[in-house]
């Protein structure tokens, strides 16, 4: 602990992980990957498949070793039973023993993170509440249908109230009605002071809910930042005015893409003042304007320009 | 520890709901009732009857004996055999489908040690075992002992050399389960190293010598023979202790303790080291 401050809930340092596929054959599913995460924090990690995102939370949870490099959560190296003790994890595909029904599962999970008796009781309530899946706490859960596998998965992942949830594409798969009911779940979460680490390639999904992404490609961080940062498109501002005066912003200096029947254009302006004055033209010229606001680009759009990139 | 427990109750559930075990149940209760029947046919009644001491002889030995004649028929001839197979198929799946894509990542998040859930789950298997044992051996002996009043001992401790041999058996399809993660394969080299190897390497002075004349051959020959289970060796240990005759021979009891030990030991060992 540094300064008397409370640990960090992630610290991950220059870890890597080189599979070895045998007969020399070598994959390098993550290069070198830092991540520091505060409590409370929601945190995105996006990337195609076969990006590396898996490996990097496996390691994580000590299911694979790291070739170099060393990570710890809350201050415990991780790969130790101490590490394990805060964090709860949602795998992705995950598959639960079916002759099991939803609340024995439950039980035996939480006793196996050390959550017993009357307390675990009281939890197991709480959460098959949350998921709405109380009703069918008796049946075994090879009757499930997938989405209520996910939620119940879901549920299992916050049976110790862990400090550190990790996630792997858990909306996959899922209807839309669904992922909101667990967007739902992992807000609830984030409100009692969880810390969630989120792997997806669903992106509008990831902007929905994360304060923080990065994005992975072949196993190297090619984006991150807040998903403010990321997408904002710097200089770049979006009007919107009558369609029906168009033909009088033809002509007008900036412009990088106008939308006539929608009333829509996008301006570069390299300045604040720059863009005043070019709103100034477009009062002279008696253009009506609905509004100015900076260009945001969409997650979507940053994937693909970072992965097209590389 | 009540992690552990946990994961031992999981495992029982899990066999529990095996159709084989529910099985081996449904048939050895209808064997355990057959034996109920055939005991109180009149014939086998007037016989019991007959053999019962009485004040002018009272020795009960020819009671006895007939007792345990019943028992190495029931136990040693039917059950032995029959059931090392089936405790070997109900228990061979149980490491590998822990250790199934999807289910393990789940598994190894939990704080608890890799060596106590391995553990946890070889225990569980052995206490269904156990359990199974004590059912058939210890109704058989409850039968008879309420039948003719004989409350023999021996044919009762016939049920620790089947446990050993199982343990020996048990260790190697652990192992087979951590590194293949398949069960068929365990049940296959168990039931060839038990049934066709062992068989060979007993009968090695007729099968194997002629194959290698050399000296040096048949020491190896020899040698393998002592670290290979050695079924039918054990069976008639448990023929032995149920008849009530000093076992001259208890190295094949030693032998598959040690190898269901190594074996786990060594399973323990790649379990720890495995990624998945
Ligand atoms: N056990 C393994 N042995 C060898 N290679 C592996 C193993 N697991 C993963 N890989 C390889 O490592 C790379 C990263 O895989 P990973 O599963 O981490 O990707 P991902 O980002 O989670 O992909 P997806 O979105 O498809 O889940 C891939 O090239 C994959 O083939
Ligand atoms: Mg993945």
């Amino acid at each position: 602990m540094k300064n008397g401050t409370a640990p960090l809930t992630l610290r991950i340092e220059q870890l890597s992980k080189t599979y070895r596929k045998g007969r020399g054959d070598a994959v390098e599913a993550l290069k070198s990957f830092s991540l520091e995460l505060q409590a409370g924090e929601i945190f995105g990690l996006l990337g195609p498949n076969g990006a590396g995102k898996t490996t990097l939370v496996k390691t994580l949870l000590g299911i694979v070793r790291p070739t170099s490099g060393r990570a710890f959560i809350l201050d415990h190296p991780v790969g130790s039973v101490k590490a394990r003790q805060h964090i709860g994890y949602l795998p992705e595909n995950h598959r639960f023993p079916g002759h099991l029904s939803g609340e024995q599962l439950m039980r035996i999970f939480g006793e196996l993170s050390g959550v017993s008796g009357k307390k675990l009781d009281a939890r197991i309530d709480e959460l098959l509440e949350l998921v709405e899946l109380r009703e069918w706490r008796a049946t075994a859960i090879r009757k499930y249908s997938k989405g209520m596998q996910q939620r119940l998965g879901l549920a299992q992942a916050l049976i110790s109230k862990p400090q550190l949830l990790f996630l792997d594409e858990p909306t996959d798969g899922i209807d839309p009605v669904g992922r909101k009911r667990i967007r739902d779940v992992l807000i609830h979460a984030r409100d009692q002071g969880t810390t969630i680490f989120l792997n997806s390639h669903l992106l509008s999904e990831v902007e929905l809910l994360t304060d923080r992404v990065a994005i992975l490609n072949k196993g190297t961080v090619v984006a991150a930042g807040t998903t403010e940062e990321l997408t904002a498109t710097p200089n770049v501002y979006t009007l919107e005015f009558d369609p029906a005066q168009a033909d009088a912003i033809n002509g007008l200096e900036g412009v990088k893409h106008m939308d006539s029947s929608s009333g829509t254009l996008e301006l570069l302006a390299e300045s604040v003042g720059v863009l005043n004055q070019r709103i100034d033209t477009l009062r002279q010229h008696q253009v009506l304007l609905k509004a100015v606001r900076p260009k945001r680009n969409t997650l979507e759009q940053l994937f693909f320009d970072v992965i097209e990139q590389q | 520890m009540r992690r552990f427990s946990a994961i031992l109750r999981e495992t029982l559930l899990e066999v529990l709901s095996n159709k084989v075990l529910i099985g081996f149940f449904v048939i050895a209760g209808l064997g355990l009732l057959a034996m109920i029947i055939a005991i109180n046919m009149p014939d086998t009644s007037a016989k019991i009857a007959r053999l019962q001491p009485t004040p002018d002889f009272p020795d009960s030995a020819a009671l006895e004996t007939f007792v345990r004649e019943w028992f190495s028929i029931s136990v040693g001839f039917l059950f032995y055999n029959s059931f090392l197979i089936v405790a070997t198929i109900i228990t061979a799946g149980l490491v590998p489908s822990m250790m199934r894509k999807g289910v393990i990542d789940l598994y190894l998040s939990k704080p608890i040690s890799r060596t106590q859930l391995l553990f946890g789950k070889v225990l569980g298997g052995l206490i269904i075992v156990l359990a199974c044992i004590i059912f058939f051996v210890g109704g058989v002996w409850l039968i008879f002992g309420l039948k003719t009043g004989v409350w023999d001992p021996a044919p009762l401790a016939s049920m620790f050399p089947i446990m050993v041999s199982f343990i020996g058996m048990y260790g190697i399809l652990v192992f087979i389960g951590v590194t293949s993660e398949s069960p068929f394969l365990g049940i296959i080299i168990v039931f060839l190293l038990a049934g066709l190897v062992s068989a060979t390497l007993a009968n090695r002075e007729t099968t194997l010598y002629g194959l290698v004349p050399s000296d040096i051959g048949h020491t190896v020959i020899d040698l393998l023979y002592v670290i290979m289970p050695q079924t039918s060796e054990s069976a008639e240990i448990a023929g032995d202790i149920m008849y009530g005759k000093t076992v001259t021979n208890y190295f094949p009891m030693i032998q598959a303790s040690f190898t269901g030990l190594l074996f786990f030991s060594l399973a323990a060992f790649s379990f720890k080291r495995k990624e998945f």
